[in-house]
């Protein structure tokens, strides 16, 4: 008598036992692959790697002597309708310039450097400032006797019948010299991992720390004036075109060049002093 | 007859009464090709500063930057040879001070300090060309980023024994260090006493060979130490003396009784176990050696010895300099006011500056992969070097042929009263290429060899140690200023350290485990190497390297001296010459 009907029949070969075992498998070479994307993933959620690092721009200009990667800036503000390169117009007297009277020090001219010339989709990408003592001292005028009366009886007792005295006016040149650079190099980044574009597009506003006021600075004279332009697109008149690049073989390595812009582009400006036109040149906006 | 028919199998519950059903356990051995997906693997705990170390680890790429600190002294003077208008004239710092440069005198002078510094304010050397701002921080010096891709055992050497005598030894950089010998007393004990011009490495009880090669000679009457004789003396049955020749010996002691000494001075006692050692009748002579580990087995444990070489990684536009904001130099600036009458006629009155010790800010322009290099010895690079070159461009340097400076290493730049023939750039020339006075040189690029510093490596301790760093020497151009020949020396490459070599030896004796500049042992059997030390850990006695990580680029740091340095004729200040240096203790 057995205990039950079951029976296994004897054989020569292996048992075969079939085990249903609660597990799930991962074919060889995915688990790899899943750790590496894991390693990406985790790169972008907690620490995504970017180059910040900024290197400084020369301005682009072979030019000859003295000249050499120098840049010229001239700023006009309006008499009536008439503009000057002076900075009586914006309310400056002779002897708070000479003086270096906290009114005209604390003033500056301010660049922004936009990614568009489009006002309604242009982004800001930075600024850059510029002190009035970077302007030349070259505007020789007359020595006021109300108004610095000691500078004028000082040269008056040594027998200056007319006392003069130099003062600064708003025409700058600016080179990679020790003195007169800040404002002169862009500081940007060397490779376009976190921006791509290389153009900009640059404005001028004047800060004057006398008024309390900003003023606006056009590319050209003020549309309003004569010849009086109708329907003036905002974008050809406030930017300058500044182009970015890389001179792989050469000194200095990064640069920019500043080319005249109204829509199109222009030619380059900022080479040299004369003839007046290759300057930079920003004019007051004025009110319609 | 198998008893296979007679297995059964019986439930559990119904082997017995009250038996339950249970689960058994069958031990499979399975064979597979895949691996468990286990849950717990997929959750990750976010952590930054594990995220940090990891990128940090991951990362290869290097961007140098670090200071350089000027320091010199402007002690060579000369004779303005250039007329009285000249640039050249016009900048020099006349001697005596009282008397200037008046009309009719001859006008002896320093060169201004403008001569050294990294960023001249102008021109001011004997060319006229145009100074530009642009370019003014190549006008003397330009940096480089360097590696050591080789080195050259066959670099002919010499170290002057006399120079009034002429007297010195010729040899290849490979036959090892060189040496003076001398046969003396010290302590009741005759002794070889060997005068090294760099540090040996020897310990006493350590082995070293005296090299014979027909690369080593010696010049004027200096003998040349190829081995050392032997004479052992037999007794019995009768005197018998017989006459050996010897080369491989142990180190009895360091040093000669002076301080500092005990790293260039060895002593061999001459009573050896083998019989009495001597010079064979000379009193002195020169030669070579090298270090041995194990003379009983030489081969595997005898160093070698080679110069550097130095390929450059990066081009004369891949740099930017500054000069530092607020710091001052270690010493006072010093300068002088001349008013016109003590100027050349028309010249007017000047302000000359004669020394001031500036610093500058320099920073690499081009990412380093490391990666892509490996050193002399097949191993990823653990140095990059800061090369430093004279350009030159006001032409106040004399060049030879087409080349600006000559080389030597610290033996050749020893403070004697006499600047060695052996660095002169017509011996010599460095790899500086300057085919027009009047233009400065051909900026060196990427890929441009140049010599380094004279190293040991053993090849059992698996490790290099810098005999010398090599050095520059600069003359001036005699047409333009006459001076008495005295030189300058600068050091060109600056090490600037990556990453360390573990100080332990790690052995595997599977070909496969081992990285590709593993050493194999044959004595035992097994591979060697040193782990090169991830970054930020560091061994005991501070062995490791450690540096800011930022951009997903490491940012070493390399802040130097860079020493121009007088080395001037019939100078008496420092009273040492090559024997008094390195004489014995019986001087």
């Amino acid at each position: 008598m057995s205990a039950n009907r079951i029976q296994i029949k004897a054989n020569v070969g292996d048992k075969n036992v079939i085990i249903p075992l609660g597990q799930s498998f991962d074919e060889l070479g995915r688990e790899d692959s899943v750790k590496t994307w894991e390693i990406v993933e985790q790169q972008d959620a907690i620490n995504i790697i970017r180059d910040y690092e900024t290197t400084k721009y020369f301005y682009s200009n072979i030019g000859t002597p003295p000249y050499e990667y120098n840049v010229f800036y001239e700023f006009n503000f309006l008499t009536g309708n008439t503009y000057t390169p002076d900075f009586n117009p914006q309310g400056f007297k002779d002897f708070e310039i000479y003086r270096l009277k906290k009114s005209f020090t604390k003033s500056f001219f301010k660049f922004d450097f936009y990614d568009s010339p489009l006002q309604e989709d242009q982004k800001i990408m930075f600024t850059m400032t510029m002190p009035l003592t970077n302007c030349k001292k070259e505007k020789d005028v007359l020595v006021k006797k109300l108004e610095d009366a000691l500078e004028y009886w000082s040269q008056k007792s040594q027998g200056i019948n007319f006392p003069v005295y130099d003062i600064y006016w708003p025409k700058v040149q600016l080179g990679p010299s020790k003195g007169n650079n800040e404002g002169y190099y862009i500081q940007w980044y060397k490779n376009k991992d976190l921006y791509s574009g290389d153009t900009f597009y640059m404005s001028c506003k004047f800060y004057n720390a006398k008024t309390g006021k900003v003023v606006r600075m056009l590319n050209k004279p003020s549309w309003n004036l004569s010849p009086v332009v109708d329907n003036p697109e905002a974008s050809e008149w406030y930017y300058y075109w500044v182009k970015l690049s890389v001179n792989n073989n050469g000194t200095p390595k990064y640069v920019y060049a500043v080319h005249e812009f109204d829509g199109l582009i222009g030619g380059q400006k900022g080479m040299a002093n004369t003839p007046p036109s290759n300057q930079i040149r920003f004019y007051e906006y004025k009110a319609p | 007859m198998s008893n296979e028919k007679n297995i059964r199998i019986v439930k559990g519950n119904e082997r017995f009464q009250g038996s339950q059903d249970k689960d058994e356990s069958i031990q499979l051995g399975l064979l597979s090709d895949r691996r468990n997906y286990l849950e717990g693997n997929r959750n990750l705990a976010l952590n930054l500063q594990d995220q940090f170390d990891f990128e940090r680890g991951y990362s290869n790429l290097y961007r140098l930057y670090g200071k350089i600190d000027l320091i010199y002294d402007n002690i060579i003077s000369g004779e303005c040879t250039t007329s009285n208008t000249s640039n050249w004239m016009d900048n020099m710092y006349f001697i005596p001070e009282y008397v200037g440069c008046p009309s009719g005198t001859p006008c002896d002078a320093y060169p201004p300090s403008m001569l050294f510094e990294f960023i001249p304010e102008k021109r001011y050397g004997p060319i006229s060309t145009t100074f530009m701002d642009i370019t003014a921080y190549q006008d003397n010096w330009v940096t480089y980023i360097s590696y050591i891709d080789s080195h050259d055992t066959q670099q002919d050497m010499i170290l002057y024994y006399d120079y009034t005598t002429n007297e010195y030894l010729n040899f290849d950089s490979g036959d090892g260090i060189p040496f003076i010998v001398s046969a003396t007393t010290v302590n009741g004990n005759d002794i070889l006493q060997f005068v090294c011009p760099v540090d040996h490495g020897l310990t006493t009880k350590m082995y070293f060979e005296i090299q014979d090669n027909n690369t080593i000679t010696t010049s004027g009457g200096v003998s040349l130490l190829t081995d050392v004789s032997i004479t052992t003396t037999y007794q019995n049955p009768g005197p018998i003396i017989k006459t050996s020749k010897k080369q491989i010996f142990k180190v009895d002691f360091l040093g000669n009784g002076n301080v500092g000494m005990n790293s260039k001075v060895f002593n061999v006692i001459l009573d050896l176990e083998d019989g009495k050692a001597s010079l064979g009748g000379n009193t002195y002579g020169m030669g070579t050696f090298k270090r041995i580990i194990n003379p009983d087995n030489i081969a595997e444990t005898r160093s070698e010895y080679y110069v550097h070489q130095h390929k450059l990684i990066t081009k004369s536009n891949e740099y930017v300099l500054d000069r530092t904001g607020f710091e001052n130099g270690i010493f006072p600036r010093k300068g002088r006011v001349y008013k016109a009458k003590r100027t050349p006629p028309n010249a007017g009155e000047k302000t000359v500056i004669k020394e001031e010790f500036k610093s500058y800010l320099w920073n690499c322009d081009k990412d380093i992969d490391r990666d892509e290099y490996y050193d002399n010895r097949n191993r990823p690079i653990t140095d990059l070097y800061l090369t430093i070159l004279q350009t030159n461009r006001n032409g106040v340097w004399d060049k030879s042929g087409n080349r600006l400076c000559g080389y030597g290493w610290d033996w050749n730049f020893t403070k004697v009263g006499v600047v060695d023939p052996y660095v002169s750039n017509t011996n010599h020339p460095a790899n500086i290429v300057q085919t027009n006075i009047n233009e400065g040189i051909v900026f060196p690029t990427e890929g441009d060899v140049f010599r380094g510093a004279f190293v040991e490596y053993n090849p059992y301790e698996l490790e290099e140690r810098v005999l010398s760093e090599i050095g520059h020497s600069l003359a001036f151009r005699q047409s333009k200023f006459n001076t008495d020949g005295s030189i300058y020396k600068y050091q060109p490459h600056h090490r600037i350290p990556i990453r360390k070599l573990s100080t332990s030896i790690t052995r595997e004796a599977e070909f496969e485990m081992t990285p590709q500049y593993a050493r194999y042992l044959i004595s035992e059997g097994v591979h060697r190497w040193r782990n090169i030390l991830p970054i930020g850990i560091y061994e005991e006695g501070g062995n490791g390297v450690s540096y800011p990580y930022l951009n997903d680029r490491h940012y070493p740091y390399l802040g130097i001296e860079f020493l121009i340095e007088p080395i001037r004729i019939n100078h008496t200040g420092e009273t040492i010459t090559m024997i008094q240096q390195f004489g014995d203790v019986c001087e």
